[in-house]
């Protein structure tokens, strides 16, 4: 209700410039996704979620098209997120525990056009925000506010010269701040040293477990589960198995997306003679996390969005007739 | 004064007295947490569930981006106290909106009913690994250069 009453107190206002502010939003969000990927940097960043807050450091390569990253958390136990293209590996030094993951690239960045069916403009209000200093960089800022209750606002600072993401925060409806990063200090260019980009955690010291969770196969959608309900301007992106090990069955992961928030649906059979973990509705900072069973299968559906999209999407999963 | 509030949320007090409330409760966030639990039992009581309670801090929020849009001026003629409310407490102190921001306190009861299911908060351990395959299997619909990974390890906290 309440956005419908601001969208006609703004429309009242401002309609011409709307439209021209809307598509400058889009063109520096299109800017931002694109290097990303192409220019070198490394910087300090502040992450807060909830009333917790971390410093942390990062350091992007990007070296005949081949892209490194370092990401190592300051505060507290020092873990570490590595990434060679799209494989990641996170070290969690406190548990001895190093994930092996792939990152999706079969979907490039969704098609930021303002029009057209299953835009991003159809289910976001996107707005040029005024130029604000970050980090001793001049940014452009970008309102991002949901058009509905299923999906959270956004805001994000780009740098005006570089096009790099220098500050983003996700705001609940009721304009409470669910989770921001912001650099702190950052430095565009020139050459970094390959000792920040390598493994800080010694894998040596002490039984480190490893973890492997990368898919081994692509199902499609195969009917083998059925989305009854279905969420505004979410699409399904991608659909796989993940691989068992000793004390995990196989299960199957299923994205959908609307083009800035994600939601994934894990399906997995119960291992036999564990505890059912506990139904409901969990918050886990910015993401929540809805679990439910359908007979002997669990149901765990969590994204960057509201509850009520997660209970939503998450009730009316079904197995499909094969 | 919490009299006086209540009466304006009825729709008794007139366009001086309105005033004279504003001027008063300027600056005082006990009186604004009073203003903001009478309009949700009120809402609550007439079964006006439309008529979100949050609407103020949306509104506040667009006034901090467009405050001559939407700058309050006495006398101005507006169809529901609410929105009267929220335009001229913003209009008085900005301060006011951030305290509010920080007000865990100021969600009360009636806004349960705006809540689809009871939503608990985890720092889960066995959660870790379904995080890290969402976000990897998202980071293409992100942007922010890496920075998004700090979720996956963030999770790792309370350890």
């Amino acid at each position: 209700m309440r956005y419908p009453v601001i969208c006609l107190l703004l429309a009242g206002f401002s309609l011409p410039t709307l439209a021209q502010s809307s598509a400058d939003a889009l063109r520096w969000m299109q800017r931002a996704n694109e290097v990303s990927r192409s220019l070198t940097y490394t910087g300090t960043f502040i992450y807060q979620s909830d009333s917790r807050t971390e410093t942390s450091r990062l350091a992007h390569v990007v070296d005949g098209g081949r892209e490194l990253e370092r990401l190592e958390v300051l505060d507290g136990s020092p873990r570490e997120v590595l990434r060679d293209n799209n494989e990641v590996k996170c070290y969690l030094p406190d548990s001895h525990l190093l994930v092996l993951e792939r990152r999706n690239t079969r979907r490039s960045f969704p098609a930021l056009l303002p029009e057209g069916p299953g835009g991003l403009a159809e289910v976001y209000l996107i707005r040029s925000g005024i130029p604000v200093r970050v980090a001793g960089f001049e940014t452009q800022s970008i309102l991002v506010d949901p058009r509905d209750e299923f999906r959270y606002g956004r805001q994000f600072w780009v740098d005006a010269k570089s096009g790099l993401l220098l500050k983003s925060s996700l705001r609940a409806e009721n304009g409470e701040s669910l989770e921001s990063f912001t650099f702190t200090e950052l430095r565009i260019g020139g050459t970094i040293d390959r000792e920040a980009l390598k493994a800080h955690a010694s894998t040596r010291s002490g039984e480190w477990k490893i973890h492997d969770l990368r898919s081994t196969e692509s199902t499609g959608d195969d009917g083998a589960w059925v989305f009854r309900n279905q969420i505004p301007g979410f699409r399904r992106v991608s659909e796989m198995k993940r691989p068992s090990r000793p004390d995990v069955p196989e299960s199957r992961h299923v994205v959908f997306s609307d083009g800035l928030a994600a939601i994934s649906v894990f399906i997995e059979s119960l291992p036999e003679g564990k505890p059912r973990p506990e139904p409901g509705m969990f918050a886990m900072g910015a993401i929540n996390v809805y679990k439910r069973f359908a007979g002997d299968i669990l149901l765990v559906v969590m994204g960057d969005v509201p509850p009520a999209a997660l209970k939503r999407l998450g009730d009316g999963i079904e197995a499909g007739k094969r | 004064m919490k009299e006086k509030i209540s009466a304006l949320f009825d729709g008794q007090l007139d366009d001086d007295e309105t005033t004279r409330l504003f001027v008063s409760s300027a600056g005082k966030a006990v009186l604004r947490q009073d203003c903001r639990s009478y309009q949700l039992i009120g809402d609550a009581l007439r079964n006006e569930t439309l008529l979100d309670a949050d609407i103020t801090d949306a509104v506040m929020l667009r006034l901090l981006d467009e405050p001559t849009v939407l700058a309050p001026r006495p006398r101005l003629a507006w169809h529901r106290p609410t929105m009267a409310l929220a335009a001229s407490l913003a209009g008085v102190s900005i301060v006011g909106w951030l305290a509010m921001q920080q007000s865990k306190e100021s969600v009360v009861a009636p806004l349960a009913q705006n809540t689809p299911a009871a939503v608990r908060t985890v720092v889960a351990h066995d959660m870790q690994e379904y995080v890290i395959a969402h976000q990897a299997q998202s980071a293409n619909m992100q942007f922010q250069g890496g920075t998004e990974h700090i979720r996956t390890v963030a999770l790792g906290y309370g350890k």
